[in-house]
């Protein structure tokens, strides 16, 4: 049984080959990077140009995976809804994390997010030096603001836990 | 076998299973899929900022800890070294890592020459900054501790020799090989 979007998928044939590259839509081309290295990766940077940078990092890959997905999603002439649900989608199948509670009112977004890959490690191995969270709440920012058409979000990391069965939480004021 | 071919042969045999949005190679490893051009935007920004040594570094810690995960958690790369560059060889390009021809390879003098295509991420990089970028660099790293630890050539130290962003129809990497005149 199909029961996850990158299975889902591949079956239905939106994830496809071409010229030895994983393509989306027969468009976005994916490369992958082992979780746990990626927590390094993250960490290293934090260690040397600090908490700033890293916001700023997370801000433009966030911003340059949701951007490219809306002008695709666009061109689909509103085939997809640019809802809560497609930004959840769309955030794991860029391999940002399977969002498991995303729950929107007038003036706030609250996202939880559990047994994240990343996150997970960096956990692990860096204790509560690890940055990666706040990498990750700006990739989230990013999305949000881009499919719900949001100048600005004041992001905050209310809930960290992810590597002990617990969940990660960001609440994004409008 | 094209990648995505090899993805879901791959997913058939459990070799890549998914669970709770989390992809795993062999049931045991993490990692998590980037779009390319994502992936492209943030190396060309620490590149820009931090300079190519510092992403070939960045690309070396990551490759020594992917690396050692492969060894510790599969057990991989016990067998014979040209048993280990066909593992290397499909698995990078199954990771959307490109197509890497190594031409030449002398592990015990630390000699090794080879080249890469169709990385997606160094491609769009390629497309939106031209020669203005220098994202390979963290490939290089990656591939420069693989070459190392994997395929056993002392010292492996990757130097660029011609580039895809500077034009040229792969990029060209080499450890012990040229002499030092030719790095570009
Ligand atoms: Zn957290
Ligand atoms: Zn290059």
């Amino acid at each position: 049984m199909v029961n996850n979007i990158f299975e889902d998928l591949i079956v239905r044939g939106g994830l496809v080959g071409n010229n030895n590259q994983l393509k989306l839509f027969r468009k976005i081309d994916f490369s992958m990077y082992p979780a746990r290295a990626f927590a390094i990766t993250i960490n290293d940077i934090y260690n040397k140009k600090g908490l700033d940078y890293l916001i700023k990092l997370g801000k433009i890959m966030g911003e340059s995976a949701a951007v490219m997905f809306r002008d695709e999603i666009n061109k689909m002439k509103s085939l997809i809804k640019k809802d809560y649900q497609t930004i959840k989608n769309l955030i794991e199948i860029s391999g940002f994390g399977k969002i498991e509670e995303f729950i929107e009112d007038e003036k706030k977004i609250t996202i939880r997010i559990k047994n994240h890959s990343v996150i997970a490690p960096s956990k692990e191995l860096f204790s509560n030096k690890s940055s990666v969270c706040s990498f990750y709440g700006e990739i989230y920012g990013a999305f949000i603001r881009i499919f719900k058409n949001i100048k600005k979000l004041k992001i905050t990391h209310t809930k960290c836990g992810c590597n002990n069965g617990e969940f990660c939480e960001w609440v994004y004021e409008k | 076998m094209s990648i995505v071919n090899y993805l879901k042969e791959s997913i058939l045999k459990r070799l890549i299973k998914v669970e709770d949005g989390r992809v795993k190679m062999f049931g045991k490893i993490d990692y998590i899929m980037f779009p390319g051009v994502a992936m492209a935007e943030f190396l060309h920004q620490i590149g820009k900022d931090m300079g190519e040594d510092y992403l070939f570094d960045l690309g070396y810690k990551a490759g020594l800890d992917g690396a050692n995960e492969m060894i510790e958690k599969l057990g991989l790369f016990a067998n014979s070294i040209p048993t280990n560059m066909n593992i290397i060889n499909s698995m990078f390009e199954t990771l959307g890592f490109g197509k890497m021809n190594i031409k030449v390879m002398h592990s015990e003098d630390g000699q090794i020459l080879l080249t890469l295509v169709e990385h997606p991420v160094i491609e769009y990089a390629k497309l939106k900054y031209g020669n203005k970028t220098r994202v390979c660099a963290l490939y290089r790293g990656i591939f420069s501790i693989h070459a190392e630890k994997d395929l056993k050539v002392k010292n492996c130290k990757l130097i660029e020799t011609q580039c895809v962003l500077k034009g040229d129809a792969f990029c060209e990497w080499s450890s012990n090989y040229f002499k030092k005149s030719k790095k570009t």
